[in-house]
């Protein structure tokens, strides 16, 4: 803990002085006037909430991403210790990355990268 | 002691927040909290490692997919409630649940370990450790994990993906329109087309 | 370690020099970017234009601070906040010197032994700020920034974080401060093919996730009018654009710690007058300033990518080439050296 207390000193230091500069404007200028302010759409007026239609692909792009966080966290520990162990772990590392590498190249085959 | 009080504390009313919120953003960005005290629980315990692991994989990318996830729902439509039932039956089962564990705990004869003896264990929960053992010992289960990403990876294409034309005789023009159409006999392989909202 | 109260001094003035910095950057970025295209660039306000950014700082201050009706106001009002706490908190696990070299203390705020560990996932956390941001101005526009910047930086996350990996297999710590001080360019001239590689890698993911042209496809003004920026104004505004340079010194920072020795002088100059490679805080701000003024020269430069092509080189491209340069640096170390 003792390491880790200037963290938490950081974070509460940065965190009174964003706050600071956030009330800024409230202490120094007006009040927003109280009018109606649609979300800007070019000129139209929005009729239904932004989120009314939203492609299921990002959702890929999540679980992609989630599944080679993994992988990464992964290769911390084996990078730092590499050097001791050598070639074995090399080819540990070797044959975990081929694994997910065929789900790379599945969502290639299926055009997930192809984003049309 | 007063450090885990307040941070279990904080934690356990995000976890609340992520119940009783109404907005599943809300809840979402309660959860985040609750992962990142979390986080700073493993700090106490020296699992200095782990933490980093917690807010990277957890509030980094885990909670990025739930709120893609969440983004797939209809915010209007998700006001009204289907079955009012259910959440009796899910009220009963939490309660259930939390005294069980409750009582549970209170009838465990054994003694949570000092924090003393915690740290000597988990003996700063530091990279090397931990690659230590899973490189060596846990190999097999390593590499299963492997197996299990590769699982979800294969799972969410196929789920995502269009279906592509098949090989050969249809050309692209007529492929879409089959898609288009949603003709029988080639079901759309597009959830949220097919209605799957 | 210093006592407490020195590392709060320090956290203050690490703050206030990084809002300093922010706010002289955008007044350099301006300049150097007139020059570029052959004009001027602010130079009205005060003598070649120094006042500009205390000018700018007291318009954010009293601009109207518009909250979309149909938003929703908490998050709305959080998600700045969010993008600037973890950008300043970044910073502060930077080495800036030696130990004790700062006036007989430690030129920095925290000293972890997962410090690489700690600047990825603080920033990966900052990824919140935009998404949220975007989704609680309920408007078009904003949404398809913040979806298109979380998926963007999600994607090249990857990419930083295993050309990161060489660094780490060469030092064989994550820890910053000694990273430097091994000084990965010195173990062996074998690594320096995947060193490189794992290099350029770096730095284009970082530009990637800082939102840098040609990578700043979120607020892309030509299609999506200012991405998840668009309902913003005031103070608000200012503190995204504020989140957006910390990040990217916050960056340049990382990259120089990484791969360029950090806080360590030249050699040359080392041999010159012994002991100018202890200074502190000098080498590192002239590294950070190489790549701010790359990051500008960039945006003058390059022409913004297609939202495909962004995808298809951080998913196919970068990806892979980062893994291969860890690859090859394992293969280096394992039967080579």
């Amino acid at each position: 803990m003792e390491n880790y207390a200037p963290i938490l000193v950081l974070m509460a230091v940065v965190i009174v002085i964003v706050g600071l500069i956030y009330r800024l404007p409230a202490l120094l200028g007006g009040r927003a006037s109280a009018r109606e302010r649609p979300g800007y759409l070019s000129g139209a007026v929005p009729r239904e909430h932004a989120m009314s239609r939203f492609h299921v692909r990002w959702y890929l792009v999540g679980l992609l991403f989630l599944a080679f966080d993994m992988e990464m966290v992964f290769m911390y520990p084996w990078a730092v210790v590499f050097a001791d162990i050598g070639w074995m772990a090399m080819v540990e590392m070797g044959m975990f990355l081929l694994i997910l590498l065929l789900g790379v190249l599945y969502a290639w085959r299926e055009g997930a990268f192809r984003w049309t | 002691m007063v450090t885990f009080v307040i941070l279990a504390v904080v934690s356990v009313v995000g976890a609340l927040g992520v119940v009783l919120l109404r907005q599943p953003i809300h809840a979402a960005l309660s959860l985040v909290g609750t992962l990142l005290t979390l986080a700073v629980l493993f700090v106490t315990l020296q699992a200095h490692f782990l933490a980093v692991i917690q807010v990277l994989v957890y509030a980094g990318a885990i909670m990025v997919l739930f709120l893609f996830v969440i983004m797939l729902l209809n915010i209007e439509q998700q006001r009204k409630e289907i079955r009012p039932w259910l959440r009796w039956v899910a009220y009963g089962i939490g309660l259930v649940a939390a005294v069980g564990l409750i009582v549970g705990a209170l009838l465990d004869p054994r003694q949570a370990p000092d924090a003393a003896v915690a740290r000597a264990a988990l003996q700063g929960g530091n990279a090397l450790l931990i690659a230590e053992v899973l490189y060596f010992e846990f190999m097999l289960a390593f590499q299963l994990v492997g197996v299990l990403l590769l699982t979800g990876m294969v799972g969410a294409v196929a789920l995502v993906q269009r279906r592509r034309p098949p090989p050969g005789g249809v050309s692209a023009a007529t492929a879409r329109e089959a898609v288009l159409t949603d003709r029988p006999g080639r079901p759309s392989s597009h959830p949220v087309e097919a209605g799957g909202r | 370690m210093d006592p407490l109260w020195v590392t709060l001094i320090k956290a203050f003035v690490l703050c206030l020099v990084l809002l300093g910095a922010f706010a002289y950057m955008t007044l350099i970025e301006r300049r150097i970017l007139g020059r570029m295209q052959h004009r001027h660039g602010p130079n009205r306000t005060g003598p070649f234009g120094l006042l500009q950014p205390i000018a700018d700082a007291i318009k954010s201050v009293f601009k109207e601070d518009i909250i979309v009706t149909n938003a929703d106001k908490v998050v709305y009002v959080m998600a700045p906040m969010i993008s600037i706490i973890f950008a300043l908190s970044a910073f502060g696990a930077i080495p800036g010197g030696p130990a004790g070299s700062l006036f007989g203390f430690n030129p920095w705020v925290v000293d972890l032994d997962i410090g690489v560990l700690y600047v990825l996932a603080v920033t990966s956390v900052g990824v919140y700020g935009i998404f949220l941001g975007g989704w609680a101005s309920n408007s078009k526009y904003a949404l398809l920034g913040s979806l298109r910047s979380s998926a963007q930086i999600i994607s090249y996350e990857l990419g930083l974080g295993l050309s990161v990996l060489s660094v780490i297999m060469i030092a064989g710590t994550l820890n910053l401060r000694e990273i430097v001080e091994v000084g990965v360019w010195t173990v062996s001239p074998w690594l320096w093919p995947p060193l490189a590689v794992a290099f350029v890698a770096f730095v284009i993911s970082a530009i990637a996730e800082v939102n840098r042209t040609p990578f700043d496809l979120p607020e892309a003004e030509q299609e999506i009018v200012a991405g998840y920026l668009t309902e913003y104004s005031g103070i608000k505004w200012a503190l995204y654009q504020m989140s957006e340079y910390v990040n990217m010194m916050t960056a340049a920072a990382f990259i120089s710690t990484l791969f360029l020795g950090g806080y360590r002088g030249p050699y040359v100059l080392e041999r010159l007058i012994p002991g100018s490679s202890e200074w502190p805080i000098i080498w590192l701000v002239l590294k950070m300033a190489i790549f701010m003024f790359l990051f500008i020269w960039l945006r003058a430069t390059l022409p913004r990518f297609r939202y495909d092509q962004l995808m298809r080189f951080g998913w196919l491209y970068l990806f892979e080439v980062a893994l291969a340069a860890t690859l090859l640096t394992g293969a280096v170390i394992a039967f080579v050296l």
